[in-house]
Parts: structure tokens; C-alpha cells; sequence
């Protein structure tokens, strides 16, 4: 029996709707992306969803409290919440610049922590 | 009192991108004021990502757009002048700014970018009914204090309204470990973008809930519950439809407010519909030698377009300021006709090619927008899909306008 899964894109602010039609072996086919990354994005979506993980982490000595920071690979949706609770108590020291790495393979993941945001020392 | 060629109010996304722009053709005294400690405006704040695509082609956070343009003008050697508020703006480009430790100084300038961006609609804004007791806040708000300050606004969070920035929270305050209960929207249709809907409300399990608004507050101190109804097609509550939702924290994701208090002081004419300025396809408004662009003109759904348009202002400044100003013929108006809220701009000149920014009033799908003169199509392009919360951009050569039946153009859905 072949089945249907309605995906929003979340690459960019377009937003396309894309429908993946499937049977319970395999992906029978992506219809509806404006772009080729969108194909991708559905296949992804639909076998094991990702997403980039943005938060902040403390920051001691800086001109600021807290500095902004990212994963640099997109992270499996299920694993969002164990690295958000290593975040809660990891703090760094200023200056920190953006793009330094801040912590590799936070919860076993293959990603690294970095910072997007410059802190200056107070 | 000290003279410049160019002042940019505002270092957020529009004023460094009109800085840039203005530097790269050829003015070299410019000043821009900025009243918070660093400039790159609201994107500071804006620590999650999908910036940047259209510009860079490649995913940012805001902070790291910020900077990109930061970068460029401390590379120009740019002067940005921080904690520094504007207090008084004249027609004639006076301006009175307080800095922090200089304290007051005026300026007197050859053109002026107005870049001040826009400020949150609050519960006042929208008539919240009840008491007004602690715990309510908006979304940019609690976003400034989650993300910069450290602050924790609250355990148990409905937000009211389905805005980006109040999506944006939902996803952020479940993060950090809040209980998100619901995002209300009072509309049939969400305002925030499909994605936003997808990966900030599906990804956690946060119910939308369209057609649905507040109809009082309950606590003493700290709000302690919501009141919540349905409502008609009319916007209307539905008789018998309330509930209780108990919550200490409330989120207003209402709107944006262009922050036109300065323009106003310097005689610029506002519209009614966009909140901002009236400009001319250079983004001048009616005071020759004022530009304005990004939030301050018209609310953007996304940063790379305040940084097209805020290039394009500040290109047309630094136009101004070497050749003066140019007393235009040929002006065509540019009006909003049937399922069109607005077009920018709303005056243009014959002879170049245009590009038009519009938001349609109503979702709707398979859609084309024209472009008429004496109810005669002279360009029209077609949509899958077309949303409120998305602003359309068309583009218009100036072969198009060549044979013109009257001085006014119409843009309509149909």
C-alpha cells in the first residue's frame, strides 16, 4: 500500500510543502521542492529528522552574561533535550570569538559547540 | 553644532547595511547612532537560526549575520557612536542626540537614513482586558531578557499570538526547560511562517490554536490563570466557548510598531496601512534628503530583505549627497487595490527598472498579482501559494511603463 507524509521545508523561509510517498519498504517519491536541498531535507525528515541546536551558555568575565552558540551539524530531533541539559551548568570564559569551538561532542554526538556571538573581557 | 554628509539613526540590520552601501559609493563622513551599548540591533537577540540564506547562502544565527556587517564597516573604519540616543530630528537634518559620557551634541547633516527599526505591541496595545499584574509579557521582551540578560520569565507559559518571534519563544522556552501550554491565535491562520510552525510548535508538541484569544487575566500579584474563548468569523467570542488555562506566564506575539516618533518630528508623512514612511522608489520620503528603510518603513518578515532595501537606501543617499537634490517629473502613484495591504513604494519615477514589496491581506493559494494602469494589465506574476505573513516582492522593468494612460498604478490579487 503506498502511503503519503506531508513535510514542511524548514531550510529556508519559503517554507515548501513537500509530499513523500512511501510503501512500508521504501520511499516511492518527494514531490513539491523548489530546490534540489529540499529533496534532501524531505529523505531526512521523513527517515531520522535533524535539527541545528541554538541555545546560549554561560559566560564568566565578559562583557556579557551569557554568549550565543550553535551546533555545527545539524543534531537528531530526540537528542535536543540531553545536550540542552549538559548546556544547563557548562560555562566558558571570555573573550570568546565567534566561530570558537566551545566543546566537542557534547553527549556523545558527532558535532561540535560553537560560539555566535564575539565577547569582549569586561 | 558639527557637520556630516551622512547620519544613520539605528546600527541595527538596515542601518549598517545603508552604512555599507552609502561607503561603497563614495561617502566617506558618516556617522552612525546608536542608542543601545553594541550595534547590530534586534538580531542580537535573535540567537536562533535561518538568516542569511538569501544573502550568503548559507544558514546563520542572527548574532553571526550581525557581525558579518559589523565586520565590513569596522573595516571602512565607519563611526559608530553607541549609547547614544537621537532626541530631536528636524526637516533641515538637525539632530540632537544625548550620549552617555559626552552628553548632548547636535549634528547637522547633508541626508539622513532613518533606520530605527520597530518596537512590540504591547498588552495595552491590543486592550488586554483585566488587571494588569505581573507576569505578562512580550515576546521580543522576554526574548531580550532569555537570551542577553539571563533571565528567566517564568514556569508555566501560554503565548497569545502565532508571530515568528512568539514561535521563536515557544521553542526557546521549552529549551530551557518551561512548559509550554499552548500559542493562541485569534485569526483562522497562523501569522508566523510555515516553518517556524513546524520546527518550533510540531518539534515539541506545543498545541496552535487558531481562532482563540484571551478575554481576561486572573491573579493578584502574578498572573495565576487566562481566561480563553473561541471565536467567530466575525472575531467575535463565542458564547459558551470559555475556559480556564492556569498559567503564570502570558506571552503577547502581537505585532510590530514601526518606530516613526523622529520622522514624525522632521515632518515626514507616515501611511496608515505600513506605520512608516512614504517613499519614492530611492526610499526618500517627502523631506528631500531623508531615506528610510528596514522595520522603520515597513515591518520585513526577513533580515536579508532589510538588507537589500537598506543598501538600496543608503546607494540613493550617497546619490544625494554628491549630486543634490533633483525636483522629479513624472511621479506615478502607486496604490494597494483589492487583497493587497500594501505596497512599497508608493510614488515612482519613469525611466528604471522597480522593485515593488507588498503583503496580501488573506492565505490564499494559486494566486496572481498584477499590476494595472487604467484597469489595463501591464505585468503580473503568478503563486502557489500567498500568506499574510510573507512579503512578495515583484519586480517591474521599465519597458513596462512606457505608455502609461494615467499617473497612478494599481497592484491587486486576483
Amino acid at each position: 500500500m503506498i502511503k503519503e507524509k506531508e513535510i514542511t521545508c524548514i531550510l529556508c523561509p519559503n517554507g515548501c510543502d513537500i509530499k513523500i510517498t512511501y510503501t512500508s519498504q521504501e520511499i516511492q517519491g518527494i514531490d513539491g521542492a523548489t530546490c534540489s536541498k529540499g529533496n534532501d531535507y524531505a529523505k531526512q525528515e521523513f527517515e531520522n529528522p535533524v535539527r541545528t541546536l541554538t541555545s546560549s551558555i554561560l559566560v564568566k568575565g565578559g562583557d556579557s552574561d551569557l554568549v550565543s552558540v550553535k551546533t555545527d551539524e545539524p543534531i537528531p530531533l530526540e537528542k535536543i533535550m540531553s545536550i540542552m541539559e549538559i548546556l544547563k551548568t557548562f560555562e566558558v570564559k571570555a573573550p570568546v570569538m565567534v566561530g570558537d569551538v566551545l566543546l566537542e561532542n557534547p553527549a556523545d554526538l558527532n558535532c561540535k559547540l560553537i560560539a555566535t556571538r564575539e565577547i569582549k573581557r569586561k | 553644532m558639527m557637520k556630516r554628509e551622512l547620519v544613520i539613526i539605528g546600527a541595527g540590520p538596515a542601518g549598517l547595511a545603508a552604512a555599507l552601501a552609502a561607503y561603497d559609493n563614495g561617502i566617506r563622513d558618516i556617522l552612525i547612532i546608536e542608542r543601545e551599548k553594541r550595534a547590530g540591533g534586534i538580531l542580537n537577540q535573535c540567537i536562533h537560526d535561518g538568516f542569511g540564506l538569501h544573502k550568503f547562502k548559507e544558514i546563520l544565527t542572527g548574532p553571526e549575520y550581525a557581525y558579518r556587517y559589523l565586520k565590513k564597516v569596522q573595516e571602512r573604519k565607519i563611526e559608530i557612536m553607541t549609547s547614544t540616543i537621537v532626541t530631536e530630528l528636524r526637516a533641515e537634518k538637525y539632530l540632537k542626540v544625548i550620549n552617555e559620557e559626552i552628553g548632548i551634541l547636535e549634528f547637522k547633516a547633508d541626508a539622513v537614513v532613518l533606520a530605527m527599526g520597530s518596537r512590540e505591541r504591547t498588552a495595552g496595545g491590543i486592550s488586554l482586558p483585566g488587571e494588569r499584574m505581573a507576569g505578562v509579557y512580550t515576546a521580543g521582551l522576554t526574548q531580550n531578557l532569555m537570551n542577553l540578560q539571563n533571565i528567566k520569565v517564568g514556569n508555566n507559559i501560554v503565548i497569545l499570538g502565532s508571530g515568528d518571534i512568539g514561535l521563536i519563544m515557544a521553542r526557546r522556552l521549552t529549551l530551557e526547560g518551561a512548559n509550554v501550554k499552548a500559542v493562541l491565535e485569534i485569526m483562522p491562520y497562523s501569522n508566523g511562517l510555515n516553518r517556524n510552525i513546524n520546527q518550533c510548535l510540531i518539534d515539541f508538541n506545543i498545541p496552535l490554536k487558531l481562532s482563540h484569544t484571551v478575554i481576561d487575566v486572573k491573579g493578584k500579584d502574578r498572573l495565576e490563570s487566562i481566561i480563553v474563548t473561541e471565536v467567530d468569523e466575525n472575531l467575535r467570542a463565542i458564547p459558551g466557548s470559555e475556559y480556564e488555562i492556569e498559567c503564570d506566564t502570558l506571552i503577547l506575539s502581537v505585532g510590530l510598531i514601526p518606530e516613526n516618533e523622529l520622522s514624525k518630528q522632521a515632518d515626514v508623512q507616515i501611511d496608515d496601512i505600513t506605520g512608516g514612511a512614504l517613499v519614492k522608489d530611492n526610499l526618500e520620503t517627502n523631506v528631500p534628503g531623508i531615506f528610510a528603510c528596514g522595520n522603520v518603513l515597513h515591518i520585513h518578515d526577513l533580515v536579508d530583505y532589510v538588507s537589500d532595501e537598506a543598501e538600496n537606501a543608503g546607494q540613493a543617499a550617497a546619490k544625494y549627497i554628491k549630486s543634490g537634490h533633483k525636483w522629479r517629473k513624472n511621479n506615478i502613484f502607486v496604490e494597494a487595490g483589492d487583497g493587497i495591504n500594501y505596497v512599497i513604494p508608493q510614488l515612482i519615477t519613469l525611466g528604471k527598472d522597480l522593485e515593488f514589496s507588498m503583503r496580501v491581506k488573506k492565505p490564499a493559494s494559486d494566486k496572481t498579482i498584477k499590476i494595472l494602469n487604467n484597469n489595463e494589465l501591464i505585468a503580473k506574476n503568478t503563486f502557489k501559494k500567498v500568506n499574510p505573513s510573507e512579503m512578495i516582492k515583484i519586480n517591474l522593468a521599465k519597458e513596462k511603463l512606457l505608455s502609461l494612460k494615467t499617473a497612478s498604478i494599481k497592484v491587486v490579487v486576483e
